[in-house]
């Protein structure tokens, strides 16, 4: 039997909801509620765990190794978001110029390295930066520069992992930076020119403000991908090393956690790094937003 | 003018080969000897004595095609399942009006600004205790439920004009009918994009793996290539390449096949700016 139509059953979203509740409270809110708990406990034997307050957090902030992998995760975000951003736009902008020939192949090229797992590329690239004489210190020793020990010198290490973010990362940029372009329409420019702008007051004052909120998007996108930043330490740097020269806070995390087995301390410190992130997230949103208005 | 022009190819061709050359270097190698592979210097583009050892090495030495066919499944598995939830969920906090949508709204948001970090150590409890470990499942399941994908999902079927669903509801049609029938189709590019953003996630996902998966038969692609097949051949270079070539390439081959979907699909994140 046909029934008049009398608007949208709502009993009829939660069947649509069910099957995403069902799956979001299993793996996401009771474990985040179940993290909070494990916090503030400690391990005392396999799967034994006791009650201990805020003494995980009191471990942690007195805990070198935790503030010193800090410190190298942030290197390695601030390396990243200088290395790859001005670079990806740059290529945004050669490739964004109206009488460019082969723009799909171009772009095809620059963007292939984001496909590659980073496990897969750590494994491939142990052999580019290589022991002695890999392939990049042969390319580089041509163009004079002296070769670099880029896997097992703890003052390069991290520079060696920053190199091979922009190799990974500067296409994908790119193509967000591509999106921005494109959405700035012409008769500024065409304005701008009138008002007998060059080249570099176009960029100034069309280009840079057009693509600013992309730009602060990257930004912060970089940061907080950088704060997970675990495959290429663990495989290319073989687990952090040479020694702890490039453990992050996700390399250390997983060591305490996984692999000492101190679940509630690995729970306490990625709370701890939440709330560092958190902070970051809130001061480049300050900093980005005042640069817009 | 003509000057610049050659500047902009000049340097598009430098960071195209340097984008390139990597993976190139790691094809040839692949098909080289072990002492071909040791000698120093640069080595040739095309190899002295092509040889197709180590990829034979590969495939009869390790269990290179169950690595494959586990990848292939849990990264299909993730895909069709977390596309499939997204969508219905995204639907419903898009088109129905009822008690609660906010809030549901509200908790996914939230949860969504939280890094991974905090989640790792919970889960790896909570997939021990429902007995996932060890299991696809336990690499398919936690991911399933996104709040990416839903608020992406919940963005793009906002734009579904509700007399649509009316017309259908009007000749008689189910909402799962109207759903399935009328709605999805009408934001397939959104659904490829989610599907290829997710098959490649999983594809690529190293850390979760490396935890879940305990017996060697199970590993997927990434923890194989870092564990069996490194630890076998790690002075056979030429075998770790051919292994890591052999991950890669299928992806690649979809990339070709489907060039829009996969830009659409990787740069999901910026629909929200």
């Amino acid at each position: 039997m046909r029934r008049a139509w009398r608007g949208a059953p709502a009993s009829a979203a939660w069947w649509f909801l069910a099957p995403f509740l069902a799956l979001f409270a299993t793996f996401t809110v009771y474990p985040l509620a179940y993290s909070v708990y494990l916090a503030l406990r400690q391990s005392v034997g396999p799967g034994v765990d006791v009650y201990v307050g805020g003494d995980n957090f009191a471990r942690l902030l007195r805990d070198e190794v935790f503030w010193e992998s800090l410190g190298r995760t942030a290197y390695f975000a601030a390396g990243s978001i200088l290395g790859q951003l001005p670079l990806a736009l740059g290529l945004a902008l050669l490739v964004n110029q109206r009488r460019l020939r082969l723009r799909g192949l171009w772009r095809t090229m620059l963007f292939l390295p984001v496909l590659v797992g980073a496990a897969f590329i750590a494994v491939g690239f142990r052999l580019v930066f290589g022991v002695q004489d890999g392939v990049l210190n042969q390319l580089l020793g041509r163009l004079g520069v002296p070769a670099l020990d880029w896997l097992r010198d703890p003052d390069v290490v991290l520079n060696t992992l920053v190199l091979t973010g922009v190799w990974m990362f500067t296409g994908f940029n790119m193509v967000y930076f591509l999106a921005g372009l494109q959405g700035i329409p012409q008769e500024l420019y065409e304005a701008a020119a009138i008002d007998g702008a060059g080249a570099w007051q176009r960029f100034c004052a069309v280009t840079l403000p057009g693509i600013w909120p992309i730009a602060a998007f990257l930004i912060t996108a970089s940061t907080i991908g950088s704060f997970g930043l675990f495959d290429l330490p663990w495989v290319l740097t073989d687990r952090g090393g040479p020694g702890r020269a490039s453990t992050t806070v996700m390399v250390y995390l997983y060591e305490r956690g996984f692999l000492a087995g101190d679940i509630g301390y690995a729970a306490a410190m990625g709370w701890l790094v939440t709330l560092v992130l958190l902070v970051i997230a809130l001061v480049q949103l300050r900093v980005t937003r005042a640069r817009a208005d | 003018m003509r000057v610049s022009c050659l500047m902009t190819y000049g340097l598009l061709i430098l960071a195209g080969g340097l984008s390139l050359g990597p993976l190139v270097w790691m094809l040839s190698g692949s098909f080289k000897t072990q002492a071909e592979l040791m000698q120093p210097g640069l080595g040739r583009l095309i190899p002295a004595e092509p040889t197709t050892a180590n990829y034979a090495r590969l495939f009869a030495q390790v269990p290179f095609l169950t690595y494959l066919v586990n990848t292939a499944f849990v990264a299909s598995a993730a895909a069709l399942l977390t596309t499939l939830v997204s969508a219905l969920g995204g639907y419903a906090l898009a088109k129905y009006r009822f008690r609660g949508r906010a809030a549901v709204s509200t908790l996914v948001l939230g949860t969504m600004l939280l890094p991974g970090v905090v989640l790792l150590a919970p889960l790896l409890r909570v997939t021990l205790a429902l007995g996932l470990i060890d299991s696809f499942w336990g690499l398919v399941l936690p991911g399933a439920a996104s709040g990416f994908g839903v608020l992406i999902m919940r963005q793009y079927l906002a734009a579904v004009p509700d007399a649509l669903l009316d017309s259908g509801r009007l000749d008689g049609a189910g909402e799962g009918r109207i759903f399935w029938s009328i709605v999805l189709p009408l934001v397939r590019p959104i659904v490829s994009a989610l599907l290829i953003f997710t098959f490649l996630g999983a594809w690529n996902a190293y850390l979760w793996p490396m935890i879940v998966l305990r017996d060697e038969a199970n590993y997927t692609l990434t923890v194989a290539v870092t564990n069996v097949v490194a630890a076998l051949h790690q002075q056979e270079y030429g075998v770790a390449l051919g292994g890591t070539l052999v991950s890669i390439a299928p992806i690649i081959v979809l990339f070709l096949a489907l060039q829009r979907e996969f830009i659409a699909g990787l740069t999901l994140g910026a629909v929200k700016q």
